[in-house]
């Protein structure tokens, strides 16, 4: 490269890392939920920083080798970059731009599942929630993660249970690197096969087989790693998992087969399958709560014991909207036309099949990580009917009263919270017929007012009782 | 771009920068300079680790060093099949996974060498050198197309 062309590239990178910090500093003076997001632009800050000493050690290294100092500069160009997403995370981070009332119970969650791990939550104008988090080993940016919300649905409090899904994402990796070569051996046995009986007509490298097996794998991966962050959901919200990404998904096709334009997610129609297999015993709803996977174990399911104790507490009208829900979502996931999708594409249907053999595992390693933390929606079951009391009366459900202590009372869990919500939610919808659109919307947006206030009091009355404990026992 | 794109758009900038960074600690040696960046070296053996695993694999089904991905062997054999390959055309065609997996492990042992402070055969760093800047325009030029916005109208992107 000519030295006045290197020395305009230079000048460009140069600019875009003085732009660059000054967008943090203005970003460093806005108002966040948390002080997450203050410690995220420290962190970056630091990061320029090294890139300005690591371009100018590369142009005293290389004086005399100009197209060497032109492909350093590159890198760090594309470094900076790719780095740009964070600053547009940190202006959708801010206070107003957030469900605000709901991030320190999130972040509280995040670090009950993913200790030593910083949660930014913001919100997105795209389509689905996702997580994040930089993929570099040995950058202090690895301890941060990034949940995204989409923004049109920031006060709609009834799907951020899905949150619980996101939070997942970042915890598979031991998952993974245990199974994936077992199966990599699998799958490379099986299109070796498949080569063999139907040789395809594309040209290398598409043929080479080592691509094939990492497509094989990252299918399989793609389905398992989706149907185990449904699982976890499940395992952490009980019912309004299910309900929730049944609710998400109902402006999609159930059936979209994988595919490398979607990224190769796996059916909504096989996922809700999964989940009501592995998590709800594919209760159906018209009968009692169905067998355990494994058999032998003779507990009481936890959906046996929420039918049980809401029958015990006269809140019988709660156990039939959930033996309605259950019975809407087992109909769907009867039919199998995703799995008549998947079985048509042979490389899908080889991945799919290794799915099947991993998912029992799967599950095993969900629960693990789940009994391990204690957030488990089983565990706060009996919460649920003075939750739904206090629905009944319009009063946020955040806080469970003491009969022993007037004054006392606790927080509520994340996960008695929903369900409550959901199932009052879900009754209103039942006799809705003869409302009109605005009205159900009215009532929607009421009870989201309710839920956002629920988490708000559950960090709240946490707050107020740590200060307690503190002051009473100095 | 999906959260899952974004994840491995930001997986090939970093490997990208670490070819790029450790074929110039690599050259540095050459000149008989002190290697000032010996992590980034480091990392360059992590992949070709991890890329020797996925050729061990591929070529005898030997699974017991396998990562849980074959990216990085993807990577070393679109390298090695490219443009400026450092095989034949005509081995470059038959994706001789033992060929590469040799390669890669004799990458390996000449990276350590460099880092061990040990003097290194002078053809085989320059094949190093010549891998990684090769790797890193590779990786790097994928990342680019991906990082590029495209001007279309709006009605091609789908309505609001």
């Amino acid at each position: 490269m000519e030295q006045e062309l290197l020395s305009r590239l230079r000048t460009l990178v140069a600019f875009e890392l003085e732009s660059y910090e000054g967008r943090l500093r203005s970003l460093s003076s806005s108002q966040y939920p948390s002080d997450v997001a203050l410690r995220l632009i420290q962190h970056i800050a630091a990061e320029i920083r090294a890139q300005r000493t690591e371009i100018d050690q590369l142009v005293r290294d290389f004086r005399d080798d100009p197209e060497r100092v032109a492909r350093g500069l590159s890198s760090q160009h594309r470094l900076l970059i790719n780095r740009l997403a964070y600053l547009s995370s940190l202006e959708n981070a801010q206070t107003e731009a957030v469900p605000w009332s709901l991030v320190p119970s999130i972040e509280r969650l995040a670090s009950v599942l993913i200790p030593n791990k910083h949660l930014l939550s913001t919100c997105t104008y795209s389509l689905n929630y996702g997580i994040r988090w930089y993929p570099v080993a040995r950058s202090a940016l690895q301890s941060f993660l990034l949940l995204e919300l989409p923004a049109i649905h920031r006060t709609n409090a009834f799907l951020h249970v899905l949150v619980g899904h996101e939070l997942f994402h970042p915890i598979l990796n031991d998952f993974f690197e245990q199974h994936a070569p077992t199966v990599m051996a699998r799958l490379r046995g099986s299109i070796q096969d498949l080569l063999a009986r139907h040789p395809p007509r594309q040209p290398l490298p598409e043929r080479r087989l080592d691509k094939l097996v990492e497509l094989g794998r990252a299918i399989w991966q793609r389905a398992l790693e989706e149907v185990m962050c449904d699982l976890g959901c499940a395992a952490i919200f009980g019912p309004p998992a299910l309900f929730a990404s049944l609710a998400f998904a109902l402006g999609s096709d159930f059936d979209e087969p994988p595919s490398p334009a979607g990224q190769f997610y796996p059916p909504p129609r096989f996922r809700f399958r999964q989940v009501l297999r592995f998590a709800f015993h594919d209760w159906g709803g018209d009968q009692d709560v169905g067998g355990p996977v494994e058999a032998g174990d003779d507990a009481e399911k936890p959906l046996e014991k929420l039918c049980r104790v809401l029958n015990e507490k006269q809140f019988e009208w709660a156990v039939d909207v959930l033996r309605k829900q259950f019975g809407i979502i087992k109909k769907e996931v009867t039919k199998d036309t995703d799995l008549r999708a998947i079985h048509k594409e042979p490389l899908v249907e080889i991945a799919y099949g290794e799915v099947s053999q991993s998912l029992p595992s799967a599950w095993d390693y969900v629960q693990e990580k789940i009994d391990a933390t204690g957030v488990a929606w089983a565990v706060a079951i009996d919460e649920i009917p003075q939750l739904l009391s206090k629905l009944e009366m319009l009063v946020p459900p955040g806080e469970i009263s003491l009969e022993s202590d007037p004054l006392g009372g606790r927080s509520a869990s994340l996960s008695a919270i929903a369900i409550a919500m959901w199932v009052h939610h879900l009754r209103d919808e039942i006799p809705a017929a003869g409302l009109s659109l605005d009205d159900l919307l009215k009532d929607y947006h009421r009870e989201c007012r309710l839920m956002l206030k629920a988490f708000e009091d559950v960090e709240l009355r946490r707050e107020y009782d740590s200060r307690r404990m503190n002051r009473d026992n100095p | 771009m999906t959260v899952a794109d974004r994840q491995q758009l930001s997986e090939l900038v970093d490997w990208a920068d670490v070819a790029v960074r450790a074929g110039n600690q690599l050259q540095l040696s050459t000149l008989g300079r002190a290697i000032r960046d010996p992590d980034v070296l480091e990392r360059a053996l992590e992949f070709l680790e991890a890329a020797e695993a996925g050729g061990a694999f591929m070529s005898s089904g030997d699974s017991a060093n396998l990562r849980a991905t074959l990216r990085p062997l993807n990577w070393a054999a679109d390298v090695q099949s490219g443009p400026g390959s450092l095989v034949s055309d005509a081995e470059s065609h038959k994706f001789d996974y033992e060929a590469l997996t040799e390669f890669l492990r004799g990458m390996r042992s000449t990276v350590g060498q460099v880092l061990q402070g040990e003097r290194a055969d002078a053809n085989a760093l320059a094949k190093c050198i010549r891998f990684l800047d090769s790797l890193g325009e590779i990786l790097g030029m994928r990342a680019d197309q991906q990082m590029r916005a495209t001007s279309l109208p709006c009605s091609t992107l789908g309505t609001f």
